[in-house]
């Protein structure tokens, strides 16, 4: 019912998007939203873990070739949104679209097929230790078994290529990395099975400046040419500026406030704005 | 209320523990019947579990083995029945030394490695890594040691069984200078083929409360670096405890079985 196709169409090639689905206009937008380039909707998600609240109705949305960056103190629950949208998650209440498709008690092959449209850059990497460069890149092919090992090789020394590492990084353990590397790495890991939609923690978080714009660098040149689907996690308020097409404030467990970069250097909301100067003046 | 609530909390979570652990036992053998088989995972922790325990069950077999002889031989002189020395020896250790010892040895070792790996790979979101790229911890996580375990277990307790009942040898040899075609007539007198069995089906028994004890705590670590400590001396204290309290049942119902 899910069989993958190697090179993707344009569109949702391998879902079939939830008849129930109706995607609303982006805020701020006067055009109607498009359901083939609609690629994750979170619509009154509500989630807490026991006694405390970690989401509280957060309603967001991006669409194809667009970033959205979620931005919000430590704790807020801007992790957590990520995680719900790989399905590693589940709310108490609300609905998760990715591609059209709702994840939320989803069957597991649905979530496996939902979970191939999307790449994750963790936090820390998340690169598998006992794993060579090579085999963390190439570890996602290998599991669907799908392609020649050669024709992996060849993606995988690609990949490296994109994100600016040479392939003979390929051959060291992560433990060998820095942390900017680790990053880079990560990132190549993400783009392996070509997803349409990126979801980064915290990218540039612990890293130099240099390599931060680097790492931004990435994030934008996967947006412009690979035309993907960004949301990009980060207090970094200069990262968040120059990645962001369009900016949310998490507080409290709901987005306080939506808008474009114009739109977030000049707003008069009080909390958005001490964090928006606290964080430029203490960069 | 609050003090409703201080008792109600800890039973809630005791409760959600079972629960997630029998869910963990449930998904684990059922993935037995499914595919992918992670077969060179599979090697790898056979090789973890058992060739690398080797060195450590041995030395436990020879010891136990040595200061059961020297005890028994003490007591048996006074009553001039020391032939029965490899009697004794053969028998205790198939029956309950041997299995018991090497699993205590192979949690401490192999069960704290695992619960250590795994929880590293939980704080460190390799875990959540894996799930997003579509793979599930549990057939390529659990799966593999698990059944490492049931297959190593019993292999390394032959092994200790037949060290022990070599170390008992020596000591008759040395202390009572008792021959080895009677030690060994003696330790072969004091088996039934029941023994061989249930020498075999405890450990089959140990070698999954080991790994799916430590993979249990490993997968639900939380709290960073001081997590990883602390499911790691859980996933020891815990598979410690539950082997010496399946032991007593398993013996239990072997001689329901056996009558013996």
């Amino acid at each position: 019912m899910f069989g993958r196709k190697k090179k993707k169409p344009k569109g949702h090639p391998d879902l079939t998007p939830d008849p129930d689905w109706h995607p609303r206009p982006v805020a701020g937008r006067d055009r109607a939203p498009d359901p083939e380039n609609r690629m994750i909707d979170l619509e009154d998600v509500h989630l807490a873990f026991g006694d405390l609240v970690v989401l509280d109705g957060v309603w967001l949305e991006v669409d194809r070739g667009e970033t959205l960056v979620v931005m919000g103190g430590s704790g807020q629950g801007k992790s957590t949104i990520l995680k719900i949208i790989l399905g590693l998650l589940e709310p108490d209440d609300g609905r998760v679209y990715v591609c059209g498709v709702n994840i939320i008690h989803a069957e597991q092959e649905v979530l496996d097929e939902v979970r191939g449209e999307i790449g994750m850059v963790f936090q820390g990497g998340a690169l598998f230790d006992s794993l060579t460069v090579g085999e963390n890149l190439a570890f996602r092919l290998r599991e669907e078994g799908e392609l020649e090992e050669e024709e992996i090789e060849r993606l995988v020394a690609e990949k490296l290529t994109f994100v600016d590492l040479e392939p003979r990084v390929s051959n060291l353990m992560p433990a060998e990395l820095s942390g900017g590397m680790k990053k880079r790495v990560s990132i190549a890991r993400a783009i392996m099975g070509s997803p349409n939609i990126l979801l980064y923690d915290e990218p540039t978080t612990g890293l130099d400046p240099i390599t931060s714009e680097t790492i931004n660098g990435l994030i934008k040149k996967l947006r412009d040419q690979q035309n993907v689907a960004s949301i990009v996690v980060t207090h970094d308020i200069g990262s968040a500026l120059t990645v962001g097409d369009r900016f949310a404030m998490l507080k409290d467990g709901d987005i306080i406030f939506e808008g474009d970069a114009d739109e977030v250097m000049e707003t008069d909301h009080k909390y958005v704005r001490t964090f928006i100067d606290a964080r430029v003046s203490g960069a | 209320m609050a003090t409703v609530a201080s008792i109600t909390r800890p039973v809630k979570s005791s409760l959600e523990a079972i629960q997630d652990l029998s869910l963990l036992i449930g998904r684990t053998v059922a993935s037995f019947f499914r595919p992918p088989f992670y077969w060179r995972d599979v090697f790898v922790q056979m090789d973890a579990i058992g060739v690398q325990s080797l060195l450590i069950v041995g030395l436990t077999g020879i010891f136990t083995g040595m200061v059961l002889a020297l005890q028994s031989a003490v007591q048996l002189q006074q009553f001039g029945a020391s032939m029965f020395v490899g009697q004794l020896v053969g028998a205790s250790v198939v029956r309950e030394l041997g299995p018991v010892l090497t699993a205590l040895m192979v949690a401490g070792r192999v069960g704290s490695g695992i619960a250590a790996e795994l929880g590293s790979m939980r704080v460190g979101e390799q875990i959540d890594a894996l799930e997003a790229m579509g793979t599930d911890p549990v057939k390529k996580l659990v799966k593999p040691r698990v059944l490492a375990g049931l297959v190593m277990l019993p292999i390394l307790t032959i092994g200790t069984d037949f060290i022990a009942i070599v170390g008992g040898n020596l000591i008759a040899w040395l202390s009572l200078h008792q021959d080895a075609v009677t030690y060994w007539n003696a330790v072969w007198s004091g088996l039934y083929m029941s023994d061989l069995f249930t020498g075999l089906a405890k450990p089959l028994a140990f070698g999954f409360i080991i790994t799916i004890m430590a993979c249990y705590r490993g997968l639900n670590t939380t709290g960073g670096t001081e997590g990883v400590g602390r499911a790691t001396t859980q996933a020891v204290v815990l598979s410690s405890v539950l082997i010496l309290a399946s032991d007593f049942f398993l013996t239990k119902l072997f001689i329901e079985i056996f009558g013996h």
